[in-house]
């Protein structure tokens, strides 16, 4: 008689036990549902793939089962909504950028596509989270109508030129780099003018100075570059005069048919500190050729010391 | 005949003397630069010369040990090309200092090299003080 006494009560307090937790499971709000503010526009078959498999956590619209509100598995199913809302909201879409849709479309296919969503753990449990394979068919279909082709842009050709001129190496309009690499080469001459205030170091590259020791400078040959570094005179206490403000750095660079123009070669000018390039056209250029004119006994340059 | 060949020749001559005159005599480079970096240019005027003040790496990259300046004086010229330019001419001197030995406690080595009859100037210590006393000049890229 005892044993079944104690049954009774072991009975009674299950049965006590088993109506609390499920009035708790009814009741419990695990998560709350704000207000959407603007889903998806999609076709409806993709919106309805969402929905079914995505929603219950991605979305403001979460419906859980009475066993996610159960002790325990509650806190656990409402860090998983958290998360999901924050990474994906389609309740929320309309918050998105064009460009940030564009990307949640495509994630979404791979993540549901590579089987790592909808969670495999929380897919075994709500047999109507799964996709099937005409579902994710579907989804590939309107993301094929959403490919992106890329089209000719003459902003952002200037943005990829800029930030070129901007991080790597100055460029002139005719396509002529600023070579810091001239420190290394040879000093051709160095001049003091007095028809201005300027002083300047002219530096050759290896072709142009081969070219001047075996005086094959008439024409120059192609590949000969020639640097000028240009600055304003600066006097001494002594009276000794040494480079002062930077101006600009010029460059000639031959190539007799790329330059033929100017007369064989492209000149190339930055200025200031911040190797601004100089001229908006290679027309500009056209001016420095008419003067170097001057100097077509040595093919057009004028800094080389002669034997006088 | 053969006053036709002597014409020929007479105009053969001629035309290479001719282009001759368009080719002008191009200075020599006496100074071998071996590597080393310019790190200023300095006029004197009332002298008459430019100087180029090379330095070898380790010159170049301050504060270290072993640095060797080098500084290379031309007499001024008329640039031939340019009216209204004075243009390096006939190398004059290269003066060298070594800062090696002060690193066992010694002075600088300074050496005088002359070219083309100039004469060496008077007290080393003084040229290896101005030597050291110049200032780079500012170049838009570091020397690497």
């Amino acid at each position: 008689m005892k044993t079944s006494r104690f049954l009774k009560i072991a009975l009674l307090t299950t049965g006590a036990l088993t109506m609390a937790v499920a009035a708790i499971s009814f009741t419990t709000q695990v998560v709350e549902n704000p207000p959407i503010t603007g889903e998806i526009n999609a076709p409806e078959e993709v919106k309805q793939l969402f929905r079914h498999a995505c929603y219950d956590c991605h979305s403001n619209n979460t419906q859980l089962a009475w066993y996610d509100k159960l002790p325990v598995v509650a806190g656990l199913v409402r860090k998983d909504v958290e998360t999901a809302r924050q990474h994906l909201n389609f309740s929320e879409w309309d918050r998105l950028t064009p460009a940030q849709q564009q990307s949640a479309l495509w994630e979404a296919y791979n993540m549901i596509n590579s089987g790592t969503m909808p969670l495999p753990s929380y897919a075994a449990l709500h047999g109507n989270a799964k996709v099937t394979r005409e579902e994710l068919s579907g989804l590939r279909n309107y993301l094929n109508t959403k490919r992106v082709k890329v089209v000719p842009d003459s902003v952002k050709t200037a943005q990829t030129r800029q930030q070129w001129e901007k991080d790597q190496l100055p460029v002139s309009v005719n396509g002529i780099r600023h070579m810091p690499e001239f420190r290394q080469w040879q000093v051709m001459s160095t001049t003091s003018r007095f028809d201005n205030t300027t002083m300047r170091v002219m530096f050759a590259n290896p072709v142009a100075m081969q070219a001047i020791k075996e005086k094959k400078i008439n024409p120059w040959p192609d590949g000969a570059v020639i640097v000028k570094v240009v600055w304003e005179k600066s006097i001494d206490a002594n009276g000794n005069i040494h480079p002062g403000k930077f101006l600009n750095i010029q460059y000639m660079v031959r190539d007799a048919k790329r330059y033929q123009d100017t007369d064989g070669w492209g000149y190339a000018k930055f200025e200031t500190p911040a190797l601004k390039p100089y001229g908006s056209t290679p027309m500009t250029f056209r001016e420095c050729s008419s003067c170097h004119r001057a100097a077509s006994k040595t093919g057009g340059i004028f800094d080389l010391s002669t034997l006088n | 005949m053969r006053y036709i060949y002597f014409a020929l020749a007479a105009v053969a001559l001629i035309s290479c003397s001719h282009a001759q005159q368009h080719l002008p005599a191009i200075r020599p480079y006496e100074f071998n630069d071996s590597g080393y970096q310019v790190i200023t240019t300095m006029i004197n005027e009332k002298a008459n010369s430019v100087a180029m003040l090379y330095g070898n790496k380790a010159a170049m990259n301050l504060p270290s040990s072993g640095a060797v300046y080098k500084l290379v004086t031309y007499r001024e010229q008329d640039n031939q090309f340019w009216f209204g330019s004075y243009i390096n001419g006939e190398l004059l001197s290269v003066e060298t200092v070594d800062m090696t030995p002060v690193a066992n406690g010694q002075p600088p080595a300074y050496q005088f090299k002359p070219y083309h009859g100039a004469t060496a100037p008077s007290d080393a210590a003084t040229r290896t003080a101005f030597i050291q006393s110049l200032q780079p000049a500012w170049y838009p890229c570091d020397p690497q």
